[in-house]
């Protein structure tokens, strides 16, 4: 059975791109625009194995985001995917738990790696 | 509409006239409901049409960066010939290639920057770069700095446009395709670079250029006193100490914008022999050096020897030279009697 990932991004062309690299790499895609769109997928979803998520995103941030997936799915692997690079926002998002941090540009084929290396640490 | 016509008939001229407004206001109220009707349908039409051909041009790009089945050559030409026809259509794919290039980088970013090429849209850009009105000249300058493509040659000419975006464009191109020489294009510098110029290369230098620092002292035999300011002021910020004989013969330079850059460089490196050649030109100065020569005495000098400065001027007018005497006055007072 393919691995579930659920990715909220709001740039379309990134969340194409990475639904692509990611389905051909064997794995189910599940895209969420939003925070809220996100959380809602969360709720009817009860299979998916990763979340990758931006921090800055529409309705509800990817900060509160990792903090209600920790709350209550708190196994569930997080990968964040930033524009930012400050150290202190780094810091922040592994403080809250997440497994790995990926800043914006991205290489997938290094992106696609560490998703494997999340799952199967899991 | 006989009967209306028969009541028309009758009527007096003033009612005639009334009805043919009425019915006039009619018929342009229908043409703009029917315009707006349009006008939305062709709008919402284009959108979507949009949409669509965006949709292709990722699924053609995603396909191209990921998928291994993927017929280079044939799907290539295939999307060039079928989806590449129009200018709108150039221009969308151009578009999205910028976004991939902004979001990816390693192999996949290298790879974009190809398809760019076999797409054969540096042609288009090229074009639009010779033909093109100030913000095409603008755009197509910016497509070409952010994937690279090396054409110097080509943007040179736009380095003295009279429009300041392309030349903001031009000069950013220089800095970010240089692999080591990110201000070549002073060479073919005509025009005098605007503050907000050396601004955007001083941040293009520290920011955006990634090979080793240039070495600063070869443009100060610029003819623009701009260039020659800016290369001074550079020379101070990233500390080339080893420049500093060949900043002294500034302090005599015809330019007083020259000399005024020259002294407060000088000073930020505490050049020692400073003071003893710029205080016998204090009183000759221009007022803009000699604010900068009060403020090298404050820091370099001492309390006695500004006091010598402010005795022996005399010049009522320069008020704001006088003004800053006695700050500097009372600043190093200050610093010797914190007191005080």
């Amino acid at each position: 059975m393919k691995k579930r990932i659920l990715i909220i991004e709001d740039n379309p062309m990134v969340a194409k791109s990475l639904q692509f690299k990611l389905t051909s790499d064997g794995y189910d895609v599940l895209i969420a625009e939003d925070g809220k769109k996100a959380l809602q997928i969360l709720e009817e979803e009860d299979s998916i194995q990763l979340v990758i998520t931006d921090l800055m995103l529409p309705f509800v941030t990817g900060t509160e985001l990792i903090e209600h997936i920790k709350n209550n799915t708190p196994n569930l692997p997080i990968i964040v995917l930033s524009t930012s690079n400050q150290e202190e926002i780094i810091t922040d998002a592994f403080m809250m738990g997440v497994n790995d941090f990926i800043t914006k540009p991205f290489s997938p084929n290094e992106l696609s790696l560490r998703v494997k290396r999340t799952i199967e640490s899991y | 509409m006989a009967t209306l016509n028969n009541i028309l008939e009758d009527s007096p001229w003033i009612l005639k006239v009334n009805v043919l407004f009425a019915i006039l206001f009619f018929l342009l109220v229908a043409i703009i409901v029917l315009a707006l009707v349009f006008l939305r349908k062709y709008k919402n039409g284009r959108e979507q049409r949009k949409r669509s051909y965006q949709d292709r041009i990722d699924a053609f790009l995603n396909n191209y960066l990921f998928d291994e089945q993927f017929d280079f050559r044939a799907e290539v030409k295939n999307f060039r010939n079928r989806h590449l026809v129009s200018s709108l259509q150039k221009k969308m794919a151009i578009r999205q290639i910028l976004e991939y290039n902004e979001n990816l980088k390693g192999e996949s970013s290298n790879s974009i920057k190809r398809i760019f090429h076999e797409l054969r849209l540096d042609e288009f850009v090229l074009d639009s770069l010779k033909n093109g009105k100030w913000y095409e000249k603008s755009r197509a300058i910016h497509v070409l700095s952010q994937l690279l493509v090396r054409r110097p040659g080509v943007v040179a000419r736009y380095l003295n446009d009279r429009h300041h975006s392309v030349r903001a464009q031009a000069i950013y191109y220089f800095i970010k395709t240089a692999e080591d020489n990110p201000l070549s294009f002073f060479a073919k510098l005509n025009k005098e670079l605007t503050l907000w110029e050396q601004i955007h290369i001083e941040d293009g230098i520290k920011h955006i250029y990634k090979g080793p620092i240039p070495d600063f002292s070869k443009w100060l035999d610029h003819e623009l006193t701009t260039v020659l300011v800016f290369s001074i002021r550079m020379i101070q910020q990233f500390n080339q100490f080893e420049h500093i004989p060949q900043l002294v013969p500034f302090l005599h330079h015809h330019d007083r914008t020259v000399r005024k850059e020259t002294v407060r460089s000088l000073r930020k490196f505490n050049y020692e022999g400073l003071l003893d050649k710029v205080i016998p030109q204090f009183f000759s100065e221009d007022q803009l050096v000699k604010k900068e020569i009060v403020k090298s005495v404050q820091i370099l000098g001492d309390l006695k020897m500004l006091q010598v400065l402010k005795s022996a001027f005399t010049q009522q007018e320069e008020w704001q030279i006088r003004l800053e005497l006695l700050r500097a006055e009372k600043s190093m007072l200050s610093n010797l009697n914190p007191n005080l």
